[in-house]
């Protein structure tokens, strides 16, 4: 199990307070959706903490809109995190999860699973991701 | 235990519905109700089904479904009972709640949680209530995960809303305080809570979508590959995009993101450098990390981990100084440069001869579209991507004023807010106030600025829809932040800016643009409309171009750093992008030999005090000031007002317009000049950090700018001795100094983050209030000793115990001191001193103006603490022929030139002390003496212009002696000179030395022949420098008699001193009198703040160490590592 505590950059370091190597160790990932082709740089791996847990690995990065605080024995919570995306559990492809590339529904399903495999899922879920995907191209066209 | 399924619901269903009036769908309604009950749905769309006036109450009494036997009660009500309806529905949820609450989510106590662990519980909790609020808690769901089933692909086999959610929760039993519940509304709260965390999560990520879309729909974006392709095979690539393109905030990143770091970005402006650093780690996710940081003059952000650094121009110049070939950067790109500042002139210079020195590095210049091919044939060869700037769609108005007088006659035209103000009644009239956008107007410097401010704040006072800002340079960063913030509800704010704003400061949701004239590029992050004050046709014929800096200043500044630089540069061969004119670089190399910072007689190279002026990054008359001060023994002071000279004035703006404020600090200034309130006011703030722990407080009540004090405080920094340099440090000493720092550091920490986040604005605080809520915040804070803010824990981080006790006595200064300071303070002033008009009026509110060797007819600045206070001072009550004993002559550290010139800065001193500082005297009958083309002084007695010119003469030598050997690193004891100072002070006082003073009208520019001449011949300043050396060790013990002989003096006089004109008693003085008279009656020492804070940490931590300990017996892992992380970030 991946520890919370991953040596992000979102430490106030200063300046020559700190040893060489530290800096040199990057444990962010490109993270990339294999679907919208959505970009982050996020730290990979599972993610279990005080108040809850994600079943299988998950792409994230620490909550960037909220200032990282250090209070004493506060434990870090889920809510501390972002998490962008996942692997697909029948591909195994990386996918964000935007309901147009991905659903969660006992686990994490791609979009292109979903549809392929739309006879052995509850029509519920299918329309679902159709519904997102149909929206999603409509925005798409619009900005363009 | 088994989780309770659909068939055994084992409670009352509850639901609440109102319908149309319509009848007919009323008994739809009833029939789909008992149609849901009979087929045991008890899920209700009833959502859908609130619409008006008719409510109906159903209630639904089940027996236990085996029996299959229902019972329906069907209530038609009204409107008014419908409270009592909800009650109902509500109550059993009420009763619930509390102990789901206290079980699942228990409040964490205050010390535990930060201010957004709060925030977040609570939102969180309003999540869970209006959940079960609307739906009355009902669903036919099992909530039961562990109860999945899924197929070969993994696919649950049946539908419950709880595989919906990613975010898991540990299932427990269901604890004995809860068994009072119906598991199954346990299970539903479980599965609310996740809910909740999915929930945030999404709206996280659709910020960070949202974020990504604007950032793609920029029109840079497009360029993106070709940028990042171009700059592997090109050293040098220019982006040419105009403000709006978003050049500044991507390319940054496409250069992160391709993997380069060591990326340095310039910008004309600090505040370019905070706000771009803030945007750019925002987009990239890393706003509390240093990935991406900043560095301004006294600030940085910069750690280990940086990869991306905004500076200034100017910084960047100064660290080619020691690094001559930049090799802390991979990538440098120089923004904005068709702004044409000096110091990107001569960057782009440089740059293009390092290019070809180190071939590793890279070079992107950005500019805009305007002044393009000046950059693309200054760079042959670099490949230029040109980016459209108009970024949405922006509506064009057009609305001309009558009276648009053009640029060039600009000056003396005084601005009219009456067209502003129509624009806004326009938006207000034409804009729903429920649809956002803010406004954005550029006017020229801040005279107009607060003209506009004033009449459109009265008309938001009076539509209570507007805040009103302003953005210019003149204000505290705390005031400039404000622009950031966001306006509430229903309100918009509208910046009032300079064109300081122009370029690269994006503010957010700025939707509409007021242009009075120049080219506005305004970073706006929407589409909008622009409002022109001038016709299409004026448009036209405006001038894109700003003239380059070179073209507009003396290169005096530039000239020293140039050849400072040691790179073997020749400002008058340098390959500049545009030459200078040949005679402004004459004139500014000619001006640095006149303050002697030049040889007069070698090309380009300095003196040792130009040595050491140019070490200092400040004007040469402050870095002279610094350097003199250290001669005399007077660093510390010097500090103080040299960081002084750099603001204008310590009081915040608006304070001049209260009366009580302006009263009541009356006494904290001094009448020797604006140098002298500012050394006291420093002193007075020092002490009410250190001591008092109410300096906010105190800063408030007497209109101070603490973020000017705190420059003030900064400039300590410069070269400060270290403990083990001053030989007090011991090993012991050091630890507990460290692990008070990291206390220290973590507290900074702590509070610059919660400085991070944007804040909404209060409705109804304009410009001038702004500041007063969060004053109020900080004020409050103080009592608290733990909230205390980023800059007073900076302060304790920089300032020691001892260090305050070195402010404290160093700044306290006796008569003599104070004498020997301002001479010094003068030396580096010069040449910028100023005769007095004859025709002045030294009463309350008249405009005192004064002329100088360059400059006639400028006016002291009204806000200047003499003028305020200590106007009489200036008056010398001559008689009718010109003569007086008190004549003075005003020097002023800065020439500000707005609606008109003005002085700041001013210190007078008694007019003779021209003849110490001055570069050319001339006397040629011990009557009359001509100071540099320019004074004349005509002495009533001959003998008392002999007197004047041997002290004078002995107090140069002195001076000379002291630097010369300062500058070769031995110190000499100076109070020997601090005497003579004195001596001909008093002597000039007490002799009462009458002089007349008249100006010479238009002196030549250039001062030729310089020296110091009498009748008998031409002094020479520098000649017996090894003799008078030699004598001032000898009289070492002679001295000390001396020297307590003339403290009884200075007692004795001090009475007579209080009425002196020319000297009157300082702040000091008199509190100095007053320690006398209480004669080591010493106060008990008081607990200082710094001590409090330490402490209150200490315990803080003690309790939450024993909360702990209390609760978790074996460290976790998490535990661990994060005990690493500590000894990483802080060791
Ligand atoms: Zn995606
Ligand atoms: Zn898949």
């Amino acid at each position: 199990m991946m520890s919370e505590e991953v040596g992000e950059g979102s430490k106030e370091a200063e300046t020559g307070e700190e040893t060489e190597d530290v800096t040199q160790l990057n444990p962010f990932i490109q993270f990339e959706c294999g679907i919208c082709g959505m970009k982050e740089n996020t730290l990979h791996g599972n993610l279990q903490v005080s108040d809850g847990f994600f079943n299988c690995p998950v792409f994230f990065v620490r909550d960037p809109f909220i200032p990282y605080t250090r209070v004493r024995a506060r434990k870090p919570c889920l809510a501390d995190f972002l998490v962008l995306g996942g692997t697909c559990s029948m591909c195994e492809r990386s996918v964000c999860i935007d309901k147009a590339c991905s659903v969660y529904f006992g686990a994490r399903f791609c979009a292109i699973c979903v549809i392929r495999e739309r006879r052995r899922f509850p029509e519920k879920v299918v329309e679902a991701t159709l519904k997102a995907q149909a929206q999603a191209e409509a925005s798409a066209a619009k900005s363009n | 235990m088994e989780m309770p399924c659909n068939g055994d619901v084992p409670h009352d269903v509850w639901a609440v519905h109102q319908i149309s009036q319509n009848d007919l769908i009323l008994w739809d309604l009833l029939s789909l109700v008992i149609f849901h009950v009979l087929l045991n749905i008890p899920y209700l769309p009833i959502n859908q089904l609130i619409k008006t006036h008719i409510l109906i109450f159903l209630l639904v009494i089940r027996a236990p479904s085996d029996r299959n036997v229902v019972l329906v009660f069907i209530v038609r009500i009204d409107l008014r009972s419908y409270v009592v309806a909800e009650l109902v529905v509500q109550e059993e949820w009420d009763e619930s709640r509390g102990s789901l609450f206290r079980h699942f989510l228990p409040t964490e106590a205050s010390g535990k949680q930060s201010k957004e662990d709060e925030e977040r519980a609570k939102t969180q909790r309003q999540f869970i209530n209006s959940y079960f609020n609307r739906s009355g808690g009902e669903t036919d769901d099992h909530f039961d995960p562990r109860r999945i089933k899924c197929d070969d692909l993994g696919i649950p086999q049946d539908l419950s809303k709880s595989y919906f959610v990613m975010s898991q929760r540990e299932q427990q039993e269901i604890p004995h305080s809860l068994s009072h519940l119906p598991a199954w509304l346990v299970r539903h709260f479980e599965y609310v809570i996740r809910l909740s965390c999915d929930f945030f999560n999404e709206i996280k990520f659709k910020k960070i979508r949202d974020l990504r879309k604007s950032q793609r729909e920029l029109p840079i974006a497009e360029r993106k590959t070709e940028i990042v392709d171009l700059l592997k095979d090109h050293q040098v690539l220019i982006v040419a995009g105009d403000t709006g393109c978003g050049k500044s905030t991507q390319v940054p990143q496409y250069l992160l993101e391709a993997g380069y770091s060591g990326i340095a970005c310039t910008q004309p402006r600090r505040i370019a450098c905070t706000a771009l650093a803030r945007r750019v780690a925002y987009e990239t996710l890393n706003v509390y990390g240093n990935e991406v940081a900043y560095q301004i003059r006294f600030e940085t952000t910069k750690s280990k981990r940086t990869k991306m650094l905004f500076l200034t121009e100017g910084l960047l110049l100064r660290q080619m100084e020691n690094d001559s070939l930049l090799q802390q950067y991979n990538v440098i790109i120089l923004d904005e440069v068709h702004e044409r500042h000096l110091s990107s002139d001569l960057l782009i210079g440089l740059l293009r001869d390092l290019v070809e020195k180190r071939p590793d590095l890279k070079l992107i210049l950005m500019s805009a579209t305007i002044n393009l091919a000046l950059f693309s044939d200054y760079f042959q060869g670099a490949p230029v991507i040109e980016v459209p700037g108009r970024l949405y769609p922006i509506q064009l108005q057009y609305h001309p004023i009558k009276q648009f007088i053009a640029e060039a006659e600009k000056k003396n035209h005084k601005i009219d807010p009456e067209p502003y103000l129509r624009i806004l009644e326009k938006i207000d009239k034409e804009t729903p106030s429920n649809q956002r956008g803010d406004v954005l107007i550029f006017l020229n410097g801040v005279a107009e600025i607060e003209t506009v401010a004033q009449t459109l704040k009265t008309y938001a006072e009076l539509t209570k829809g507007w805040i009103i800002l302003l953005l210019h340079s003149t204000l505290s960063v705390d005031e400039q932040d404000k622009v950031f913030d966001i306006a509430p509800l229903g309100s918009r704010k509208c910046i009032l800016s300079t064109n300081i704003a122009e370029t690269s400061v994006t503010i957010d949701g700025i939707r509409f643009v007021i242009d009075s004239g120049k080219a506005s590029r305004a970073g706006r992050t929407g589409p909008g409309i622009c409002y022109r004050l001038y016709s299409q046709e004026q448009f036209d014929k405006m001038d894109d171009f700003t003239p380059s800096e070179i073209h507009r200043v003396s290169l005096q500044d530039m000239t020293l750093r140039m050849i400072s630089l040691n790179l073997g540069l020749d400002p008058r061969t340098f390959p500049f992008i545009e030459r200078p004119a040949e005679d402004a670089l004459d004139e500014a190399l000619e001006k640095l030999k006149f303050q002697g910072v030049l040889y007069s007689d070698r090309e380009n190279q300095l003196t040792a005090l130009g040595n050491a002026v140019a070490k200092l990054p400040m004007d040469v008359s402050i870095a002279k000031m610094l350097i003199y001060g250290c001669v005399v023994d007077q660093f510390d002071v010097m500090l103080t007002v040299a960081a002084g000279l750099s603001v204008q004035s310590p009081f915040t703006n608006r304070s001049f317009r209260e009366p009580d404020t302006v009263e009541k600090r009356a006494p904290l200034t001094s009448p020797m000049g604006d140098p002298f309130t500012l050394i006291a006011l420093f002193r007075e703030w020092v002490l009410q950090k250190a001591y008092g722990g109410k300096a906010k407080r105190w800063t408030i009540e007497n209109g101070l700018d603490e973020h000017r004090l705190q420059i003030l405080e900064e400039s300590g920094f410069i070269e400060k001795p270290t403990a083990e340099e001053l030989g007090e440090d011991d090993s012991r000493q050091r630890r507990i100094e460290q692990g008070e720092k990291r206390k220290l550091f973590e507290m900074k920490r702590a509070a610059r983050n919660k400085e991070k986040s944007r804040k909404v604005l209060r409705a109804e605080k304009h410009f001038d209030t702004i500041l007063d809520e969060r004053v109020e915040e900080e004020i409050e804070a103080e009592t608290d000793i733990m909230k205390t803010d980023v800059k007073t824990v900076e302060f304790l981080l920089s300032h020691k115990q001892r260090d305050v006790d070195v402010i404290r006595s160093s700044h306290k200064l006796r008569r003599k001191e104070a004498e020997i300071i301002r001479l010094v303070i003068a030396c580096g002033l010069y040449p910028n001193y100023s005769l007095l008009d004859p025709a002045n009026k030294y009463q309350q509110g008249q405009e005192i103006y004064s002329h100088s060797r360059l400059k006639p007819f400028t006016q002291i600045h009204p806000n200047s603490s003499l003028v305020q206070y200590h106007l009489h001072t200036l008056n010398a009550q001559e008689d009718s022929q010109n003569y007086s004993n008190f004549h003075q002559i005003p020097f002023y550290g800065m020439l500000l030139e707005t609606t008109k010139p003005y002085v700041c800065n001013v210190m007078p001193v008694p007019a003779l002390y021209a003849l110490i500082v001055a570069k050319k005297v001339i006397c040629e009958d011990w009557k009359l003496v001509t100071v540099d083309d320019f004074v004349e002084i005509q002495f009533k007695s001959s003998n008392a212009c002999r007197e004047v010119i041997d002290s004078v003469i002995q107090i140069k030598k002195e001076l000379k002696i002291g630097l010369t050997s300062a500058l070769e690193g031995d110190k000499l004891d100076m109070h020997r000179l601090a005497r003579t100072v004195d001596k001909f002070s008093r002597y000039l006082t007490e002799e009462g030395v009458v002089i007349g003073l008249k100006r010479l009208v238009s002196p030549p520019r250039i001062l030729e022949d310089v020296g110091f001449f009498t009748p008998d011949g031409e002094v020479k300043i520098d000649d017996d420098k090894q003799e008078e050396g030699a004598e001032e060790v000898q009289e070492s013990e002679a001295e000390r008699e001396e020297r307590q002989r003339l403290e009884e003096e200075d007692r004795a006089v001090r009475q007579f001193l209080g009425k002196d004109p020319m000297c009157p008693m300082t702040r000091e003085m008199i509190e100095e009198e007053e320690e006398i008279a209480e004669n080591k009656k010493k106060p008990e020492k008081k607990e200082s703040y710094y001590e409090k804070l330490l402490k209150a940490q200490k315990e803080r931590e003690e309790k939450s160490r024993m909360n702990d300990e209390g609760q978790e017996d074996t460290p976790t892992k998490r535990q661990k590592v994060e005990a690493k992380d500590e000894v990483l970030e802080e060791e």
